[in-house]
Protein backbone atom coordinates (compact mmCIF):
# COMPACT_ATOMS: atom_id res chain seq x y z
CA UNK A 1 0.00 0.00 0.00
CA UNK A 2 2.84 2.14 1.03
CA UNK A 3 4.34 2.02 -2.57
CA UNK A 4 1.05 2.65 -4.66
CA UNK A 5 0.72 5.57 -2.36
CA UNK A 6 4.60 6.97 -3.14
CA UNK A 7 3.72 6.64 -6.80
CA UNK A 8 0.67 8.43 -6.88
CA UNK A 9 1.89 11.22 -4.83
CA UNK A 10 4.65 11.41 -7.38
CA UNK A 11 2.25 11.22 -10.35
CA UNK A 12 -0.02 13.48 -8.99
CA UNK A 13 2.87 15.94 -7.94
CA UNK A 14 4.25 15.52 -11.72
CA UNK A 15 1.10 16.12 -13.40
CA UNK A 16 -0.07 19.31 -11.15
CA UNK A 17 3.27 20.86 -11.82
CA UNK A 18 2.92 20.19 -15.69
CA UNK A 19 -1.38 21.61 -15.69
CA UNK A 20 -1.03 23.60 -12.43
CA UNK A 21 -2.81 26.81 -13.84
CA UNK A 22 -0.76 29.90 -13.97
CA UNK A 23 -0.43 32.18 -10.74
CA UNK A 24 -2.58 35.08 -10.25
CA UNK A 25 -0.47 38.18 -11.94
CA UNK A 26 1.35 40.01 -10.09
CA UNK A 27 0.77 43.28 -10.85
CA UNK A 28 -3.27 42.84 -12.43
CA UNK A 29 -3.00 46.43 -13.60
CA UNK A 30 -6.98 47.78 -14.18
CA UNK A 31 -9.81 44.99 -13.51
CA UNK A 32 -13.66 45.43 -13.98
CA UNK A 33 -15.97 43.08 -12.86
CA UNK A 34 -18.87 42.92 -14.95
CA UNK A 35 -17.03 44.13 -18.29
CA UNK A 36 -20.10 43.81 -20.74
CA UNK A 37 -23.80 43.80 -20.76
CA UNK A 38 -25.85 41.98 -23.97
CA UNK A 39 -29.69 41.86 -22.46
CA UNK A 40 -33.17 42.49 -24.01
CA UNK A 41 -35.01 45.01 -22.58
CA UNK A 42 -38.38 46.78 -22.44
CA UNK A 43 -39.44 50.30 -24.10
CA UNK A 44 -40.07 51.80 -20.67
CA UNK A 45 -38.05 49.87 -18.52
CA UNK A 46 -35.18 50.88 -16.08
CA UNK A 47 -32.52 49.11 -15.66
CA UNK A 48 -29.13 49.22 -13.43
CA UNK A 49 -25.58 47.63 -14.09
CA UNK A 50 -22.88 47.30 -11.58
CA UNK A 51 -19.14 47.35 -12.40
CA UNK A 52 -16.27 46.88 -9.60
CA UNK A 53 -13.28 48.80 -11.14
CA UNK A 54 -10.26 47.75 -9.00
CA UNK A 55 -6.62 47.77 -8.73
CA UNK A 56 -3.88 44.92 -8.26
CA UNK A 57 -2.44 45.09 -4.27
CA UNK A 58 0.84 46.12 -5.85
CA UNK A 59 -0.53 48.86 -8.07
CA UNK A 60 -0.11 52.00 -8.28
CA UNK A 61 -2.31 54.44 -7.23
CA UNK A 62 -4.50 55.53 -10.29
CA UNK A 63 -7.25 58.54 -10.98
CA UNK A 64 -10.11 57.03 -13.13
CA UNK A 65 -12.45 58.68 -15.30
CA UNK A 66 -15.81 56.76 -16.52
CA UNK A 67 -18.14 58.18 -19.71
CA UNK A 68 -20.46 56.64 -21.93
CA UNK A 69 -19.65 57.16 -25.91
CA UNK A 70 -21.80 55.99 -28.81
CA UNK A 71 -21.57 52.99 -30.63
CA UNK A 72 -22.88 53.63 -33.83
CA UNK A 73 -25.99 55.29 -34.61
CA UNK A 74 -28.60 53.71 -33.30
CA UNK A 75 -27.17 54.61 -29.44
CA UNK A 76 -27.99 53.98 -25.97
CA UNK A 77 -25.75 56.62 -24.71
CA UNK A 78 -28.37 59.28 -23.64
CA UNK A 79 -30.40 56.66 -21.68
CA UNK A 80 -27.30 55.83 -19.63
CA UNK A 81 -26.37 57.74 -16.86
CA UNK A 82 -23.60 57.05 -14.23
CA UNK A 83 -23.08 57.22 -10.82
CA UNK A 84 -19.63 57.67 -10.07
CA UNK A 85 -17.86 59.38 -13.17
CA UNK A 86 -14.49 60.30 -11.31
CA UNK A 87 -12.53 58.56 -8.77
CA UNK A 88 -9.42 58.03 -7.18
CA UNK A 89 -7.96 54.01 -6.79
CA UNK A 90 -5.05 52.99 -4.26
CA UNK A 91 -3.40 49.77 -4.76
CA UNK A 92 -5.85 47.21 -3.72
CA UNK A 93 -8.66 49.44 -3.74
CA UNK A 94 -12.29 48.85 -5.34
CA UNK A 95 -15.06 50.84 -6.08
CA UNK A 96 -18.66 49.98 -7.41
CA UNK A 97 -19.90 52.21 -10.93
CA UNK A 98 -23.87 51.61 -11.61
CA UNK A 99 -24.75 52.52 -15.25
CA UNK A 100 -28.83 53.33 -14.49
CA UNK A 101 -30.40 52.72 -17.84
CA UNK A 102 -34.06 54.29 -19.16
CA UNK A 103 -35.30 52.53 -21.57
CA UNK A 104 -37.68 55.45 -23.77
CA UNK A 105 -41.20 54.16 -23.98
CA UNK A 106 -40.78 54.99 -27.85
CA UNK A 107 -37.66 53.94 -28.10
CA UNK A 108 -38.23 52.13 -31.24
CA UNK A 109 -36.98 48.74 -32.41
CA UNK A 110 -33.89 46.85 -33.15
CA UNK A 111 -31.19 47.39 -30.72
CA UNK A 112 -29.41 50.33 -29.02
CA UNK A 113 -25.85 50.50 -28.46
CA UNK A 114 -23.01 52.11 -26.11
CA UNK A 115 -20.16 52.24 -24.62
CA UNK A 116 -18.82 52.39 -21.60
CA UNK A 117 -14.87 53.58 -21.18
CA UNK A 118 -13.20 53.11 -17.64
CA UNK A 119 -9.93 54.75 -18.47
CA UNK A 120 -6.88 55.44 -16.30
CA UNK A 121 -6.59 59.57 -16.72
CA UNK A 122 -2.67 60.98 -17.98
CA UNK A 123 -0.39 62.27 -15.78
CA UNK A 124 -0.40 65.97 -16.18
CA UNK A 125 3.06 66.81 -17.59
CA UNK A 126 4.83 63.13 -18.48
CA UNK A 127 6.29 62.71 -21.89
CA UNK A 128 6.01 59.06 -22.32
CA UNK A 129 3.49 57.17 -20.63
CA UNK A 130 1.21 53.73 -20.88
CA UNK A 131 -2.65 53.90 -19.41
CA UNK A 132 -5.23 51.42 -19.59
CA UNK A 133 -8.27 51.84 -20.22
CA UNK A 134 -11.87 49.12 -20.14
CA UNK A 135 -14.39 49.26 -22.36
CA UNK A 136 -17.71 47.83 -21.90
CA UNK A 137 -19.96 46.95 -24.16
CA UNK A 138 -23.49 48.19 -23.53
CA UNK A 139 -25.88 45.75 -25.95
CA UNK A 140 -29.49 46.22 -25.50
CA UNK A 141 -32.58 44.01 -27.81
CA UNK A 142 -35.29 45.77 -27.26
CA UNK A 143 -38.35 43.19 -26.72
CA UNK A 144 -40.95 42.61 -29.18
CA UNK A 145 -39.50 44.87 -31.67
CA UNK A 146 -38.75 43.85 -35.47
CA UNK A 147 -34.66 42.83 -35.67
CA UNK A 148 -33.50 43.56 -39.40
CA UNK A 149 -30.23 41.78 -39.85
CA UNK A 150 -29.72 42.89 -43.20
CA UNK A 151 -25.91 43.74 -44.62
CA UNK A 152 -24.03 45.09 -47.51
CA UNK A 153 -20.45 44.14 -49.06
CA UNK A 154 -19.17 47.44 -49.30
CA UNK A 155 -15.42 46.55 -50.81
CA UNK A 156 -13.37 43.76 -51.70
CA UNK A 157 -9.48 43.83 -51.99
CA UNK A 158 -6.87 41.89 -52.61
CA UNK A 159 -3.40 42.13 -51.70
CA UNK A 160 -0.27 42.30 -54.88
CA UNK A 161 0.11 38.56 -56.08
CA UNK A 162 3.06 37.88 -55.68
CA UNK A 163 4.33 34.44 -57.27
CA UNK A 164 4.76 31.34 -54.37
CA UNK A 165 3.69 33.98 -51.72
CA UNK A 166 -0.40 33.67 -50.54
CA UNK A 167 -2.47 36.85 -51.26
CA UNK A 168 -4.52 38.30 -48.67
CA UNK A 169 -8.29 38.67 -49.93
CA UNK A 170 -10.34 41.09 -47.69
CA UNK A 171 -13.94 42.00 -47.68
CA UNK A 172 -15.60 44.88 -45.77
CA UNK A 173 -19.29 44.12 -44.82
CA UNK A 174 -21.49 47.04 -43.40
CA UNK A 175 -24.55 46.00 -41.35
CA UNK A 176 -27.70 47.61 -42.82
CA UNK A 177 -30.25 46.75 -40.11
CA UNK A 178 -30.95 47.74 -37.24
CA UNK A 179 -29.69 44.79 -35.14
CA UNK A 180 -25.93 43.44 -34.43
CA UNK A 181 -24.67 39.99 -35.92
CA UNK A 182 -21.46 38.07 -36.20
CA UNK A 183 -20.41 36.55 -39.44
CA UNK A 184 -18.65 34.13 -41.58
CA UNK A 185 -17.93 34.18 -45.28
CA UNK A 186 -16.81 32.20 -48.11
CA UNK A 187 -14.74 33.41 -50.61
CA UNK A 188 -14.52 31.41 -54.44
CA UNK A 189 -11.52 32.02 -56.88
CA UNK A 190 -12.54 31.33 -60.83
CA UNK A 191 -10.22 31.71 -63.84
CA UNK A 192 -11.19 33.34 -66.93
CA UNK A 193 -12.97 30.36 -67.96
CA UNK A 194 -15.21 30.57 -64.47
CA UNK A 195 -13.50 27.24 -63.67
CA UNK A 196 -13.69 27.12 -59.70
CA UNK A 197 -9.71 27.09 -58.53
CA UNK A 198 -10.70 27.44 -54.63
CA UNK A 199 -13.17 28.31 -51.77
CA UNK A 200 -11.72 30.04 -48.80
CA UNK A 201 -13.77 30.20 -45.37
CA UNK A 202 -13.78 32.73 -42.66
CA UNK A 203 -15.04 31.44 -39.61
CA UNK A 204 -17.59 33.21 -37.39
CA UNK A 205 -16.12 36.82 -36.04
CA UNK A 206 -15.37 37.12 -32.76
CA UNK A 207 -17.02 39.78 -32.10
CA UNK A 208 -20.33 41.19 -33.38
CA UNK A 209 -20.58 44.22 -36.16
CA UNK A 210 -23.07 46.67 -34.97
CA UNK A 211 -25.88 48.68 -36.76
CA UNK A 212 -24.46 51.44 -38.98
CA UNK A 213 -20.82 49.93 -38.25
CA UNK A 214 -18.40 48.14 -40.87
CA UNK A 215 -15.99 44.91 -40.18
CA UNK A 216 -13.50 43.62 -42.78
CA UNK A 217 -12.89 39.95 -42.94
CA UNK A 218 -9.75 38.11 -44.32
CA UNK A 219 -8.76 35.11 -45.78
CA UNK A 220 -5.85 33.83 -47.27
CA UNK A 221 -5.74 32.60 -50.91
CA UNK A 222 -2.87 29.98 -51.85
CA UNK A 223 -2.74 28.79 -54.88
CA UNK A 224 -2.29 24.78 -55.10
CA UNK A 225 -1.04 24.74 -59.17
CA UNK A 226 0.44 27.36 -61.21
CA UNK A 227 -1.47 29.58 -62.62
CA UNK A 228 -0.86 31.66 -65.90
CA UNK A 229 -1.29 35.60 -65.82
CA UNK A 230 -4.92 37.25 -66.68
CA UNK A 231 -7.50 37.96 -64.23
CA UNK A 232 -9.08 36.33 -61.73
CA UNK A 233 -12.32 36.41 -59.92
CA UNK A 234 -13.38 36.17 -56.31
CA UNK A 235 -17.07 35.55 -55.65
CA UNK A 236 -17.66 36.82 -51.78
CA UNK A 237 -20.43 35.19 -49.71
CA UNK A 238 -20.98 36.82 -46.26
CA UNK A 239 -23.49 34.78 -43.93
CA UNK A 240 -25.30 35.08 -40.68
CA UNK A 241 -24.38 32.31 -37.86
CA UNK A 242 -27.38 30.34 -39.15
CA UNK A 243 -26.24 30.21 -42.85
CA UNK A 244 -28.66 33.03 -43.70
CA UNK A 245 -26.96 34.69 -47.10
CA UNK A 246 -26.36 38.78 -46.07
CA UNK A 247 -25.17 39.76 -49.10
CA UNK A 248 -22.63 38.19 -52.03
CA UNK A 249 -20.42 40.26 -54.36
CA UNK A 250 -17.80 40.09 -56.71
CA UNK A 251 -14.27 41.13 -57.52
CA UNK A 252 -11.34 40.53 -59.06
CA UNK A 253 -7.51 40.57 -59.03
CA UNK A 254 -5.11 40.66 -61.93
CA UNK A 255 -1.47 38.40 -62.53
CA UNK A 256 -0.06 40.30 -64.77
CA UNK A 257 3.16 37.36 -64.28
CA UNK A 258 2.04 33.34 -64.33
CA UNK A 259 1.87 32.41 -60.87
CA UNK A 260 4.19 29.80 -59.09
CA UNK A 261 2.64 27.82 -55.98
CA UNK A 262 4.93 28.00 -52.57
CA UNK A 263 7.09 24.78 -53.25
CA UNK A 264 5.77 21.78 -51.26
CA UNK A 265 7.42 20.16 -48.94
CA UNK A 266 9.40 16.86 -50.27
CA UNK A 267 8.36 14.82 -47.09
CA UNK A 268 10.32 11.87 -48.71
CA UNK A 269 13.74 13.71 -48.42
CA UNK A 270 12.80 14.66 -45.19
CA UNK A 271 11.32 11.20 -43.76
CA UNK A 272 14.82 9.65 -45.51
CA UNK A 273 17.29 12.12 -43.27
CA UNK A 274 15.27 11.26 -40.20
CA UNK A 275 15.62 7.54 -41.15
CA UNK A 276 19.33 7.83 -41.48
CA UNK A 277 19.65 9.81 -38.92
CA UNK A 278 18.38 7.62 -36.43
CA UNK A 279 19.94 4.11 -38.93
CA UNK A 280 23.43 5.94 -38.43
CA UNK A 281 22.47 6.17 -34.30
CA UNK A 282 21.32 2.88 -33.72
CA UNK A 283 24.65 1.62 -34.91
CA UNK A 284 26.88 4.10 -33.54
CA UNK A 285 25.15 3.25 -30.07
CA UNK A 286 25.36 -0.99 -30.87
CA UNK A 287 28.66 -0.69 -31.65
CA UNK A 288 29.78 1.14 -29.00
CA UNK A 289 28.07 -1.30 -26.81
CA UNK A 290 29.95 -4.49 -28.01
CA UNK A 291 33.50 -2.72 -27.67
CA UNK A 292 32.36 -1.59 -23.98
CA UNK A 293 30.92 -5.09 -23.04
CA UNK B 1 1.68 -11.37 -12.56
CA UNK B 2 1.11 -9.08 -15.41
CA UNK B 3 -2.60 -8.09 -14.44
CA UNK B 4 -0.95 -7.14 -11.24
CA UNK B 5 1.34 -4.48 -12.72
CA UNK B 6 -1.37 -3.69 -14.42
CA UNK B 7 -3.63 -2.65 -11.07
CA UNK B 8 -1.09 -1.30 -9.28
CA UNK B 9 -1.14 1.26 -11.55
CA UNK B 10 -4.33 1.78 -12.00
CA UNK B 11 -4.46 2.12 -8.27
CA UNK B 12 -1.76 4.73 -8.63
CA UNK B 13 -3.57 6.52 -11.17
CA UNK B 14 -6.58 7.11 -8.97
CA UNK B 15 -5.23 7.87 -6.23
CA UNK B 16 -3.08 10.62 -8.26
CA UNK B 17 -6.67 11.82 -9.60
CA UNK B 18 -8.15 12.16 -6.45
CA UNK B 19 -4.87 14.26 -4.90
CA UNK B 20 -5.25 16.49 -7.96
CA UNK B 21 -8.77 16.69 -7.34
CA UNK B 22 -8.53 17.71 -4.09
CA UNK B 23 -5.79 20.10 -4.39
CA UNK B 24 -6.88 22.01 -7.74
CA UNK B 25 -7.67 25.54 -7.48
CA UNK B 26 -11.57 26.85 -7.79
CA UNK B 27 -10.09 29.97 -10.31
CA UNK B 28 -12.91 29.60 -12.70
CA UNK B 29 -15.86 30.03 -9.92
CA UNK B 30 -13.59 32.79 -7.53
CA UNK B 31 -13.39 35.10 -9.88
CA UNK B 32 -16.54 35.18 -12.97
CA UNK B 33 -16.90 37.37 -15.60
CA UNK B 34 -13.75 39.69 -14.96
CA UNK B 35 -11.49 41.32 -17.67
CA UNK B 36 -7.88 42.84 -16.53
CA UNK B 37 -5.45 44.72 -18.64
CA UNK B 38 -2.02 46.14 -17.33
CA UNK B 39 0.11 48.44 -19.39
CA UNK B 40 3.55 47.93 -19.84
CA UNK B 41 5.58 50.21 -17.44
CA UNK B 42 6.28 53.95 -19.17
CA UNK B 43 8.94 52.83 -21.80
CA UNK B 44 12.20 54.25 -21.42
CA UNK B 45 13.97 56.15 -24.25
CA UNK B 46 16.67 58.22 -22.78
CA UNK B 47 18.84 57.80 -25.63
CA UNK B 48 16.54 59.82 -27.51
CA UNK B 49 17.19 63.27 -25.33
CA UNK B 50 19.98 64.75 -26.05
CA UNK B 51 21.41 62.58 -29.01
CA UNK B 52 23.29 64.06 -31.69
CA UNK B 53 23.60 62.16 -34.95
CA UNK B 54 21.69 59.20 -36.31
CA UNK B 55 21.68 56.70 -33.95
CA UNK B 56 18.99 53.49 -33.46
CA UNK B 57 17.48 52.38 -30.32
CA UNK B 58 14.73 49.78 -29.15
CA UNK B 59 13.43 49.72 -25.66
CA UNK B 60 11.15 46.93 -25.11
CA UNK B 61 8.30 46.30 -21.91
CA UNK B 62 5.37 44.05 -21.70
CA UNK B 63 1.89 43.91 -20.52
CA UNK B 64 -0.71 41.44 -19.90
CA UNK B 65 -4.73 41.04 -20.21
CA UNK B 66 -6.16 38.56 -18.22
CA UNK B 67 -10.12 37.57 -19.57
CA UNK B 68 -12.38 35.44 -17.23
CA UNK B 69 -16.05 34.11 -17.30
CA UNK B 70 -16.91 35.79 -21.15
CA UNK B 71 -17.60 33.11 -23.61
CA UNK B 72 -16.19 35.07 -26.50
CA UNK B 73 -12.97 36.41 -25.36
CA UNK B 74 -11.65 40.17 -25.84
CA UNK B 75 -9.97 42.56 -27.95
CA UNK B 76 -7.41 44.56 -27.29
CA UNK B 77 -6.81 47.94 -28.92
CA UNK B 78 -4.32 50.45 -28.87
CA UNK B 79 -4.38 54.13 -29.29
CA UNK B 80 -1.37 56.07 -29.56
CA UNK B 81 -1.74 60.02 -29.81
CA UNK B 82 0.05 62.95 -28.63
CA UNK B 83 3.42 61.99 -30.71
CA UNK B 84 4.46 65.57 -31.46
CA UNK B 85 6.36 67.86 -30.53
CA UNK B 86 9.70 66.37 -32.33
CA UNK B 87 10.60 68.92 -34.79
CA UNK B 88 10.83 71.98 -32.20
CA UNK B 89 13.59 73.85 -34.59
CA UNK B 90 12.24 75.99 -37.26
CA UNK B 91 13.82 74.41 -40.63
CA UNK B 92 14.14 71.15 -39.02
CA UNK B 93 11.68 69.39 -40.72
CA UNK B 94 13.27 65.81 -41.24
CA UNK B 95 14.94 65.29 -38.11
CA UNK B 96 13.10 62.49 -36.97
CA UNK B 97 10.57 61.13 -38.68
CA UNK B 98 10.58 57.26 -37.70
CA UNK B 99 9.85 56.28 -34.23
CA UNK B 100 8.42 52.67 -34.78
CA UNK B 101 6.20 51.48 -32.17
CA UNK B 102 5.15 47.72 -32.02
CA UNK B 103 2.94 45.37 -30.24
CA UNK B 104 3.08 41.68 -30.03
CA UNK B 105 0.37 40.07 -28.66
CA UNK B 106 0.57 36.58 -28.09
CA UNK B 107 -2.03 33.90 -26.60
CA UNK B 108 -1.40 30.89 -25.27
CA UNK B 109 -4.80 29.83 -27.23
CA UNK B 110 -3.66 30.75 -30.51
CA UNK B 111 -3.98 34.82 -31.26
CA UNK B 112 -0.84 36.10 -32.16
CA UNK B 113 -0.49 39.41 -34.19
CA UNK B 114 2.18 41.89 -34.33
CA UNK B 115 1.84 45.59 -35.79
CA UNK B 116 3.31 48.76 -36.18
CA UNK B 117 1.06 50.96 -34.10
CA UNK B 118 2.96 54.15 -34.78
CA UNK B 119 5.49 54.58 -37.19
CA UNK B 120 5.83 58.68 -37.72
CA UNK B 121 6.42 60.43 -34.36
CA UNK B 122 4.91 63.48 -36.36
CA UNK B 123 1.39 61.44 -36.88
CA UNK B 124 -1.15 61.39 -34.69
CA UNK B 125 -2.62 57.88 -35.16
CA UNK B 126 -6.27 56.68 -34.36
CA UNK B 127 -7.33 53.28 -32.68
CA UNK B 128 -5.74 50.17 -33.93
CA UNK B 129 -6.90 46.75 -33.41
CA UNK B 130 -3.70 44.57 -32.06
CA UNK B 131 -5.24 41.43 -31.73
CA UNK B 132 -7.80 39.04 -30.35
CA UNK B 133 -8.48 36.13 -28.53
CA UNK B 134 -11.46 33.76 -28.61
CA UNK B 135 -10.39 31.72 -25.13
CA UNK B 136 -13.61 30.16 -23.91
CA UNK B 137 -13.52 30.50 -20.83
CA UNK B 138 -10.16 32.52 -19.61
CA UNK B 139 -7.18 33.52 -21.86
CA UNK B 140 -4.26 35.73 -20.65
CA UNK B 141 -2.26 37.55 -23.61
CA UNK B 142 1.14 39.07 -22.72
CA UNK B 143 2.06 42.43 -24.78
CA UNK B 144 5.38 42.88 -25.80
CA UNK B 145 5.49 46.49 -26.80
CA UNK B 146 9.01 48.15 -28.36
CA UNK B 147 9.92 51.19 -29.40
CA UNK B 148 12.26 51.49 -32.57
CA UNK B 149 13.84 55.15 -33.02
CA UNK B 150 15.18 54.84 -36.24
CA UNK B 151 16.84 58.30 -36.73
CA UNK B 152 17.42 60.61 -33.65
CA UNK B 153 17.25 64.43 -33.54
CA UNK B 154 20.83 65.92 -34.46
CA UNK B 155 21.21 68.16 -31.19
CA UNK B 156 18.21 70.30 -31.46
CA UNK B 157 18.11 71.98 -28.01
CA UNK B 158 15.80 71.66 -25.72
CA UNK B 159 13.88 69.01 -27.77
CA UNK B 160 11.56 67.02 -26.38
CA UNK B 161 8.00 64.98 -27.12
CA UNK B 162 5.39 63.18 -25.72
CA UNK B 163 3.77 59.96 -26.75
CA UNK B 164 0.87 58.39 -25.45
CA UNK B 165 -0.18 55.10 -25.81
CA UNK B 166 -3.53 53.82 -24.25
CA UNK B 167 -4.05 49.59 -24.23
CA UNK B 168 -7.82 49.06 -24.23
CA UNK B 169 -9.23 46.00 -23.58
CA UNK B 170 -13.12 45.25 -24.34
CA UNK B 171 -15.48 41.99 -24.12
CA UNK B 172 -16.26 40.48 -27.61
Amino acid sequence: MKKYLTLALTLAALLLGAVWPLPAMANPGLRVVGAKLDITVSPGEAITHRMNVGLGKDDSPMDIGVEVRDLGTYSAKNFITIDNPSFHLEPGQSRDVTATINIPADVGDGGRYAIIGIAQKPAPGVAIQSLVAIDVPILLTIKDSHLVHSGKIKEITCDEVVSTQPTVISITIENTGNHHYRVKAELTISNASQKVLDTIYIPLTPSSIKPSMSSQLQGTFTPKSRLPAGVYTVKSRVMLEDDTLLDEASGSFELKEPYGPPAAINWPVIGGAIAAIIVVGSLIFFFVRRRAS
Amino acid sequence: MRLLKHLKLTVALALAALIMWALWPLTASANPETLEVTAPSPITLGSLYGATGYATGTSSTSGTVLCEGYANGYTLKINSNKADGIMQEPGNQKLANALLVTADLVDGTGASATQVIADDVTVTTGLQEVGHTTASSSGTNNIALSVKQAKQITGVPGATYSLTLTFTASVN
